[in-house]
């Protein structure tokens, strides 16, 4: 027999179980970070719990909650639609975000330079109308002792990156607030 | 009143059939390729500016294959089809147009065993058969396949028409010797690095177009050397980072550009009742 609880990972409903909860985000917020290579912003993530748990040390990865859409792309074009986003890990408050306590990072939102520059120019030839971008839905799970908890709703965190005439938009809507750049390029 | 405006449409360089022909085309084209499964094998249809490439995607997708693929620079009108949207085409008169990659639909039907997601040799030998398929088509470019170890393979353009229609052959831009200074960088500098070196060696630029940046940048690469092959350095790149990832070179002729693409290496799931999801390959 299983117990399942609400937000925590599964273990034996046995008498004399040594439990290893898993305790799992409750919020998530986000923030811009920075611009990188001129037309993609990072964001920097926060998450916690009521009980100010501590995450550090725990893996983040992301997996796709529903496909990916494409407004850039056409048949021909020399990058692949957007599908979905990559399949990342991170570990919270390590890699770029070493000394801060519950955040992870950086998540990286948009489209190259080199993709700006080129659906600026052919996207409008090929009869695609600017501005067009890429939406992402993305899940997020955190590691546990048994197996992995996503703690995303359904639906995911959405993620968009818009290529405007004279600058691009990269968006990151998270389970409790969203934030937004528009870099002028 | 009919003859007036074909007459009119064709000055503005909107001639019907054409703007026919690119709709049509258009309404061919599929969103990913399909791969069906019967009792001993398989089959994957694709229908696009890049047939192979899209099956080839499917192909990776469905078993989990490490596939590289590398279109050939074409550049002869019987590789290339107008594209010009017809509305753009009226407001820029005196411009050259736009163009794709003149592929369309491409079949291919394979034997497969349970295996197929694990044996490298039955990948290679279903890749061989696939690309065989593709150079016996009417669909364009040649292409070879190249086993680079460790059961990953690369799809590259060995051959495209030149203006004649002959068979022109090409090097994949790939086998470029190129010298890069040793050193330890993140793997997104060194794919930089590794993208500037090819594009002044050649002459052609290379240029990143999709990169999962996150996982580059937190990956630490040391490579480096003289004369050594982009693809090469290209491997060695990859093989230190935290993903699994394979790369589409893809060529616009128009900018006289590639592409350079990272794609995660996915692979399909299917449940008790055959619904299928795709995952991550990690």
């Amino acid at each position: 027999m299983q117990v399942y609880v609400p937000g925590y990972c599964s273990f034996p409903a046995q008498s004399q179980v040594t439990v290893q909860s898993c305790v799992t985000p409750a919020t998530e917020t986000t923030a811009v970070e920075a611009t990188v290579f001129t037309t993609e912003t990072t964001f920097n993530q926060t998450i916690g719990d009521s009980a100010n748990d501590s995450f550090n040390g725990s893996t983040v990865t992301e997996g796709n909650a529903a496909p990916g859409q494409d407004t850039c792309w056409f048949s021909g074009s020399a990058g692949p639609r957007y599908t979905g986003v990559t399949g990342g890990s991170w570990t919270v408050a390590g890699g770029q975000v070493v000394g801060q306590p519950n955040h992870w990072g950086f998540d990286y939102v948009g489209w190259t330079q080199t993709a700006v520059d080129y659906y600026r120019v052919q996207d409008p030839a090929h009869g695609i109308a600017l501005p067009c971008g890429f939406t992402g839905y993305q899940s997020l799970t955190k590691s546990c002792p048994s197996g992995t908890v996503t703690y995303t709703p359904s639906v995911g965190n959405k993620l968009t990156a818009q290529i405007e005439q004279t600058a691009v938009v990269n968006c990151r809507y998270d389970m409790n607030n969203s934030a937004c750049q528009t870099i002028t390029y | 009143m009919r003859f007036l405006i074909v007459a009119l449409m064709t000055m503005f360089g909107l001639h019907p059939q054409a703007q026919n022909d690119i709709q049509a085309r258009h309404s061919r084209y599929m969103d990913r390729a399909e791969v069906r499964h019967l009792d001993n094998s398989a089959t994957v249809t694709a229908n696009s500016a890049r047939p192979l490439a899209q099956a080839v995607t499917a192909l990776s997708k469905e078993y989990g294959w490490a596939i590289d693929f590398e279109d050939p620079p074409y550049y002869s009108k019987y590789d290339l089809v107008d594209d010009t949207d017809a509305k753009w085409r009226a407001a820029h008169p005196r411009e050259k147009g736009v163009t794709v990659i003149a592929g369309d639909t491409f079949q291919n039907q394979f034997p497969v065993t349970s295996s197929a997601g694990s044996s490298p040799a039955e990948e290679e030998h279903i890749l061989d058969t696939l690309v065989s398929d593709y150079n016996a088509s009417t669909n364009p470019g040649r292409f070879s396949v190249i086993n680079e170890g460790e059961g990953r393979f690369a799809i590259v353009g060995t051959h495209v028409k030149d203006e004649r229609g002959q068979d022109q052959a090409v090097t994949p831009i790939l086998d470029t010797p190129i010298s890069i200074p040793a050193g330890t960088r993140n793997a997104n500098t060194t794919i930089e690095t590794i993208l500037n070196a090819l594009t002044a060696k050649s002459h052609t630029k290379v240029a990143p177009f999709t990169l999962p940046q996150g996982a580059l940048a937190q990956s630490q690469v040391t490579v480096g050397g003289q004369n050594i092959p982009a693809r090469v350095l290209l491997l060695q790149t990859l093989s230190a980072t935290k993903m699994k990832l394979c790369w589409h070179l893809y060529y616009d002729n128009d900018v006289q550009m590639y592409g350079f693409n990272l794609l995660p290496l996915m692979k399909a799931k299917y449940d008790a009742s055959g619904n299928r999801t795709t995952d991550f390959v990690r």
